[in-house]
């Protein structure tokens, strides 16, 4: 069960509209490495999980996804509203206009609408646990590449802001690696050498 | 920024702590003291946010003073600027 709390979880008030820029911005809604993604990814993956640290932080993590999306597209509308036919025009934007008019459409940057098979459910709480891993490293590098594109502090602020989160996730999911379900899992059946090289590939990595 | 927009960005400020307290603890269930301070930022949240609901009115579905058609009213958060001024 969710409820809604009708405020965002960071104030974002975009003074300038960018149709070009938002465009680039919506990845993060319905693109690979987006929030929708995420957002599915974690709370579908919560129902396979044995561990509790790992139901819960999927659970919260997954929520929190849900928030950032509403931000995402939150950017993405204030940076297309009130728009004047020249700027559509200029702004590259004609062709999202015409399929979408203002409305925020969960795709990528060149317009490939958001699909499941952006993420995966393997039901394997090693195999998940590490595609989450990957996944917010993903989603930073998709925040930095966006901060590239943009001077306009009403903007960045709330992206970086984001970008902060996935750095934030991606510790709190290597966590879950010291908890003892799961670091039993990964340390079962592995000889004792290549244990002690495993160990500290995974465990001093995420410190 | 007016005196309800401060007030609005303390509230989230607290909201945003207690946030982070929380999926700390996920991962580190045991810590009495992060536990501790979640308690306290949550309690400061909840105080300021009586605070505005007495002065600016009601913030949330799940709050007491919120009829159903408080609820509906513009400005939602999309359109919003900080402290809930359009």
């Amino acid at each position: 069960m969710w409820e809604y709390q009708k405020h965002l979880q960071y104030p974002i008030n975009i003074k300038n509209t960018n149709p070009k820029l938002a465009q680039l911005i919506i990845a993060q809604y319905g693109g690979p490495d987006g929030e929708m993604a995420a957002s599915l990814r974690y709370l579908s993956q919560r129902f396979g999980m044995p561990y509790p640290e790992l139901k819960a932080i999927l659970t919260d993590i997954g929520t929190e996804e849900l928030a950032h999306l509403e931000m995402v597209g939150t950017i993405v509308h204030q940076l297309t509203r009130n728009l004047t036919e020249a700027q559509i025009k200029e702004g590259g934007f004609d062709a999202y206009f015409v399929n979408h008019t203002n409305g925020v459409y969960p795709s990528d940057s060149s317009g490939m609408p958001f699909t499941a098979a952006y993420l995966q459910v393997k039901g394997d709480p090693i195999t998940d646990i590490h595609e989450d891993l990957a996944a917010e490293q993903k989603a930073r590098s998709t925040y930095d590449n966006i901060l590239r594109f943009t001077d306009d502090p009403d903007v960045r602020d709330p992206i970086k802001f984001l970008r902060e989160r996935e750095v934030v996730h991606y510790q709190r999911f290597g966590e879950t690696k010291r908890t003892t379900g799961i670091h039993g899992d990964i340390t079962k059946g592995v000889p004792p050498a290549r244990y002690a090289f495993l160990y500290y590939c995974t465990m001093s990595f995420y410190d | 920024m007016s005196e309800q927009e401060r007030l609005m960005r303390r509230i989230n400020a607290y909201r945003f702590a207690s946030w982070e307290l929380h999926i700390f603890l996920d991962t580190h269930p045991g810590d009495c003291k992060a536990a501790k301070q979640l308690e306290e930022y949550r309690r400061m949240a909840d105080d300021l946010t009586a605070q505005y609901e007495a002065a600016y009115g009601p913030m949330n579905q799940s709050s007491s003073n919120t009829s159903r058609w408080a609820w509906i009213a513009d400005p939602w958060p999309w359109d919003v600027n900080e402290g809930g001024t359009k």
